[in-house]
This record gives C-alpha cells, sequence and structure tokens, in this order.
C-alpha cells in the first residue's frame, strides 16, 4: 500500500485544525454543536491523526531539518501575528470574542505556515531556506 | 560544496532514485537533494550508501572548497 507523504499528513493536519476552530467559532450558531459532540469530534481527530501517522512515510534527516526549519519560520510568524493582535485589541479595545476569533485564526495561520514552509523547503533544498 | 557520484552509481547499478532510498530508510526526495548537492548527509547515510554501491565514503562524496555560486 502506498504511504501517505508528510505534505499530505502536514495538510490533513492544517485542515483538521481549521476544521475544529471553525466548529467552535460556529458552535454558537449551530444548535446540534454542544461542548460534548466538540469533545467526541475533538478526540475522533486525534485518533484519526494517529491513524495517518501510521501510514505515513518515513521521517529522515532531512525531513527533520526541514520540518524544524518550517517550526522555526511558523513559531516566528506567531510570535509577530499575537504582537499585531494584542496592539490591535488594546487599541480598539475589542470584545473578547473577536480576540478568540483573531487567536483561532493565528492558529490556523500557524499551520499553514508550518505546511507551505515545508513543501518550499522539500521542494528547492534546505540552502534555499538558510539564504 | 559537497559534490557526489550517487547518480553515476545508481546508473551503473540500475537503480532507482525510490529503490536506493528505500534500500537507506529515507524518502526520494532526500536522495534527489543529494544527487543535486542541495543537502549534506549525515555520515551515517553517507556510509549506508557507499555500503549499497559496494563503495568507500571518499569514493562517492567529494568535498571541494569552491562556493556553490
Amino acid at each position: 500500500m502506498r504511504k501517505i507523504s508528510i505534505r499530505v499528513w502536514l495538510a490533513i493536519q492544517t485542515l483538521l485544525v481549521a476544521g475544529m476552530v471553525l466548529l467552535n467559532w460556529s458552535a454558537r450558531t449551530l444548535s446540534f454543536l454542544n461542548v460534548a459532540v466538540l469533545d467526541v469530534l475533538c478526540i475522533l481527530g486525534v485518533f484519526f491523526v494517529g491513524y495517518i501517522e501510521k501510514k505515513r512515510e518515513v521521517i529522515d534527516e532531512f525531513s527533520i531539518l526541514a520540518l524544524n526549519k518550517a517550526n522555526e519560520v511558523s513559531l516566528k510568524t506567531v510570535l509577530i501575528a499575537i504582537v499585531f493582535a494584542l496592539v490591535y485589541a488594546q487599541s480598539v479595545n475589542s470584545k473578547k470574542e473577536v480576540i478568540g476569533v483573531i487567536l483561532g485564526g493565528i492558529i490556523i495561520l500557524s499551520f499553514v505556515v508550518k505546511l507551505i514552509m515545508f513543501i518550499i523547503i522539500d521542494k528547492k533544498g534546505i540552502d534555499y531556506a538558510s539564504n | 560544496m559537497l559534490q557526489t557520484k550517487i547518480k553515476e552509481y545508481r546508473e551503473k547499478y540500475n537503480m532507482k532514485q525510490n529503490e536506493l532510498a528505500e534500500q537507506v530508510g529515507v524518502r526520494r526526495e532526500t536522495i534527489v537533494h543529494l544527487e543535486n548537492g542541495k543537502y549534506n548527509p549525515s555520515l551515517k547515510l553517507a556510509m549506508d550508501i557507499a555500503k549499497v554501491f559496494h563503495t568507500t565514503v571518499e569514493e562517492l562524496f567529494v568535498f571541494s572548497e569552491e562556493e556553490k555560486v
């Protein structure tokens, strides 16, 4: 059976996180989505990621370097985004809900940046990322 | 920069990139980057590849002082 590539694995993770954050947002408007349903969906998501990891291709030394670099860029992006979000929240004096939405967006952003950076490094090599 | 003769040896042994990758336990992309000189392997990986081709690390990898343009 063909193994799942690391790119697909990261894309699935990103989609799951995005789905969870969007579900959490929509839980306010959709009556069937209560806390218990969200908890069950989260647990199912964790099991699904575990299942995918078993089918995933091997993470070798190059992939570790690429993932580390992607994580590094993702973390920097998140820190910058959080600073901007704090400044925005302070200046506009926004509601708790708005700040929550922004933080949810930042979580999705971190996964998207990680995925994009990994794809770029995997395609162009580790030297490309260091320059 | 590190120059390799992996491609030459691979062709000599009539081996595909994914076959070599499978034998040394890495992904095909890692072999691609090694062949293009875009990644410096660990000593273990270099020795594993040399073992597959029944040669030495010194024969397979050549380190040149000139900078990559």
